[in-house]
């Protein structure tokens, strides 16, 4: 008799695990960390809305607190015909550049370069550097090109302070100045990443050091293609190819299996689509590049399973989850589920508010935002700042996902869609942050 | 005092110094310069280049045929000069014309009357240009008759600062690139015809088109042969005196087999080596 209880106890408790952790998720109730159901609710209804208006296709969203995943909600559609799932990967884009910083933040705890260096020292290419300034209408040129005061340094290139520009920052901020570096960055073939060009990233950052530079290093905060170069840095240091590195050294550790450079072929009915939205219902899935001035998007090249290019601001595609794994280790204080990847000390270091002396992260977010060695990091509640504490980091990518942390409330939210253009999106996400935000009640 | 006193105090004083010296030179050094020397290398002391493979480029370790032959005759002449090659031909006209640098390779550049004028012209190589186009895009050929009226209403993929009058006037659509960017407009049908020296036709596809090898097709009889120039400065202070040397160190290159020996590695046919030392000595004689 006590044979077939147990064997029904053991059946009613496999029942329990495989919904508790389907697909490997445990998600518990939102009150047992201090959130509320209720509240999160609103959050539900915010994208159902978004969804129904046909201003976006779908979405993950993920929040954790204290650990542990308190709120993971799949919505609306990753493709035509195919409903979005948790597990549905997406092209992460700039959130590549949070993990780039991570590989060389791992290679100075390993006491293979200093933040100080100067990028030079491990790539020719950077010596003599010049600087753009442009001359009066009547002068023989148009500009000069003056020496740099110093060199760039890493820190330099991980705060977005070297100088080097985005292409498509001449449709963020167009002046004759961005726009003269710009042709160059044309006529030497620079790519910003989004669409992958047919050459390795050495080839690109060799000719994009020769070029000259926008302000002088430490002048000005510039989001920019600093972050691919700092992928060819680790390639240069390590000696090895970067998605070897970053996967052997960051994923891997971190049991983030869904996140690659190029996608495996039998992970491809998981990519979600790119949708084109007008924000007023129209809808539309994107095939084939999208280009917009110097703005050039390739979302189909995320379906390509092999390539040279890996761009350390823009190659990764990854899952809600995979990515929460790796906020939550900068929550942790850089471990993860008994793996140190990085130290406490390292992790303070890249959310300190003072590298960026004056300036402002100001392209995401607005004024009161500074940047650490890797995302945005709130700094000043007196501008205008919606959400979250000070403290909190944070950082987002071109087809519309985002992440923050904050580490006073002990919470990671992960906001993942595939939405485009990435302009209209930021009205949505802070609402997504702000829900999440007040849905802490103890 | 006498002199032997002295000459103990000097020798005193010479040690005195000498440790002094080394005191002094260890503490100032002591964590190394946070300066790389290279930083003040002379930018005008160069000789600037655009990416133009396998003529100057990063990607070959001697720098290019033309790279070869300019640093062989400054080695016989006595004379550092480094090459600077950079991947944008405006870049290398400013370093030129704006700060007065010593020389650049002329490849793909195009220089006004008044430009012209300051500057000394020394042809250092040949390229055999011809007309290519992508098979699969135009299956029945070209309509190439010798003339370029006959491609009217086709795209001619030019470099960037090519002069495009010719084109424009015989009714041919212009699409500019650089010379690595060319053959994707091709591929990607911006441009229907493109014009480019063979050997940097072939290096490119052997290298870095290897898919576009068996479409891409030369047009018959579009064959022509064109100089490829080192321009000297004469508004850099030692610009004229080196041209000066720069030739006759060319001279006694080509006289000494030295230049034969490096064309050989990219112009392995003893025929073509032969045509093509013929065609050099043309147009050199022309220069004259």
């Amino acid at each position: 008799m006590a044979k077939p209880f147990v064997m029904l106890v053991m059946f009613v408790f496999c029942l329990y695990v495989s919904a508790a952790f389907a697909g490997n998720y445990k998600v518990i109730k939102p009150e047992s960390v201090g959130l509320s159901t209720e509240r999160l609710e609103r959050l539900t209804n915010l994208i159902d809305e978004h969804v129904e208006e046909k201003k976006i296709a779908g979405s993950v969203i993920l929040i954790a607190r204290q650990g542990k995943i308190a709120y993971f909600k799949e919505t609306g559609l990753a493709d035509t015909g195919k409903p979005m799932k948790k597990d549905t990967i997406f092209r992460i884009v700039s959130m590549t550049k949070p993990i780039t910083s991570t590989a060389i933040m791992l290679l100075y705890e390993e006491g293979k370069l200093l933040l100080s260096d100067p990028m030079s020292k491990y790539i020719p290419e950077f010596k003599n550097q010049r600087v753009i300034e442009m001359l009066p209408n009547g002068s023989s040129s148009e500009y000069k090109l003056v020496p740099v005061e110093r060199e760039v340094t890493i820190h330099d290139m991980l705060t977005h302070q070297s100088g080097i520009l985005y292409m498509a920052s001449t449709g963020w901020f167009p002046n004759p100045k961005r726009e003269q570096v710009i042709s160059f960055y044309r006529e030497a073939g620079i790519t910003d990443g989004f669409c992958r060009p047919d050459e390795s990233i050495g080839d690109m950052v060799k000719r994009l050091a020769k070029l000259p530079l926008y302000t002088q290093p430490g002048e000005a905060w510039e989001y920019s293609l600093s972050l691919d170069v700092l992928g060819y840095l680790v390639e240069v240091i390590s000696s090895m190819p970067f998605d070897e590195f970053v996967q052997t050294q960051i994923f891997d550790p971190l049991k983030m299996t869904d996140s690659h450079f190029y996608i495996p072929e039998d992970k491809l009915s998981r990519l979600a689509a790119d949708w084109e939205t007008d924000w007023n219902g129209k809808l539309t899935r994107v095939n084939g590049p999208l280009i917009s001035g110097d703005l050039a998007l390739c979302p189909d090249n995320a379906y390509e399973t092999e390539g040279k290019y890996l761009s350390g601001g823009a190659s990764v595609l990854s899952t809600a989850y995979d990515y929460s794994r790796f906020a939550q280790m900068f929550l942790n204080q850089g471990e993860l589920d008994g793996v140190r990847l990085l130290s406490r000390k390292t992790v303070e270091l890249m959310t300190a508010t003072n590298h960026i002396g004056d300036h402002y992260a100001d392209l995401l977010h607005s004024e009161g935002w500074k940047f650490g060695l890797g995302f945005a990091i709130q700094q000043d509640r007196s501008k205008g700042v919606d959400s979250g504490d000070v403290g909190v980091y944070e950082w987002a990518g071109y087809y519309s996902t985002r992440f923050s942390v904050n580490p006073k409330e002990e919470t990671v939210t992960i906001f993942l869609s595939q939405t485009s253009p990435f302009d209209a999106h930021f009205n949505m996400w802070d609402k997504v942050i702000s829900l999440s935000t007040t849905a802490i009640i103890d | 005092m006498n002199s032997k006193n002295i000459k103990q105090k000097i020798k005193i004083m010479v040690c005195l110094s000498f440790i002094m010296f080394l005191l002094f030179s260890t503490t100032s050094w002591a964590t190394g310069p946070r300066v790389t020397p290279s930083m003040f290398v002379d930018d005008l002391m160069q000789v600037y280049a655009v990416d133009f493979p396998p003529y100057v480029s990063n990607d070959l370790d001697s720098g290019g045929l033309n790279v070869e032959i300019v640093d062989s005759v400054f080695k016989r002449a006595g004379i550092d000069v480094p090459h600077n090659i950079l991947p944008v031909t405006n870049m290398v006209k400013y370093y030129l014309l704006e700060e007065n640098a010593l020389a650049c390779h002329a490849n793909q550049m195009y220089f006004s009357e008044q430009e012209s004028a300051k500057l000394i012209f020394i042809p250092i190589a040949v390229a055999t240009e011809k007309l290519y186009y992508l098979k699969s895009a135009h299956q029945n050929g070209l309509p190439w008759t010798g003339q370029i009226a006959s491609l009217k209403d086709y795209t001619y993929g030019a470099y960037r600062e090519e002069s495009i009058n010719v084109f424009v006037e015989a009714g041919v659509n212009v699409n500019t690139g650089s010379a690595r960017s060319l053959l994707k407009r091709l591929e990607s049908q911006q441009a229907d015809f493109i014009k480019m020296p063979e050997l940097a036709i072939n290096w490119l596809l052997n290298n870095l088109y290897t898919e576009l090898k068996d479409d891409v097709i030369a047009v018959e009889k579009s064959e022509s042969t064109v100089p490829l120039y080192i321009v000297f400065n004469t508004q850099h202070p030692e610009g004229k005196s080196i041209a000066e040397k720069f030739k006759s160190g060319l001279d006694e290159n080509i006289k000494q087999g030295d230049y034969l020996a490096i064309l050989r590695k990219y112009i392995p046919e003893v025929e073509q080596q032969q045509i093509y030392m013929d065609q050099l000595n043309g147009y050199r004689s022309a220069e004259l």
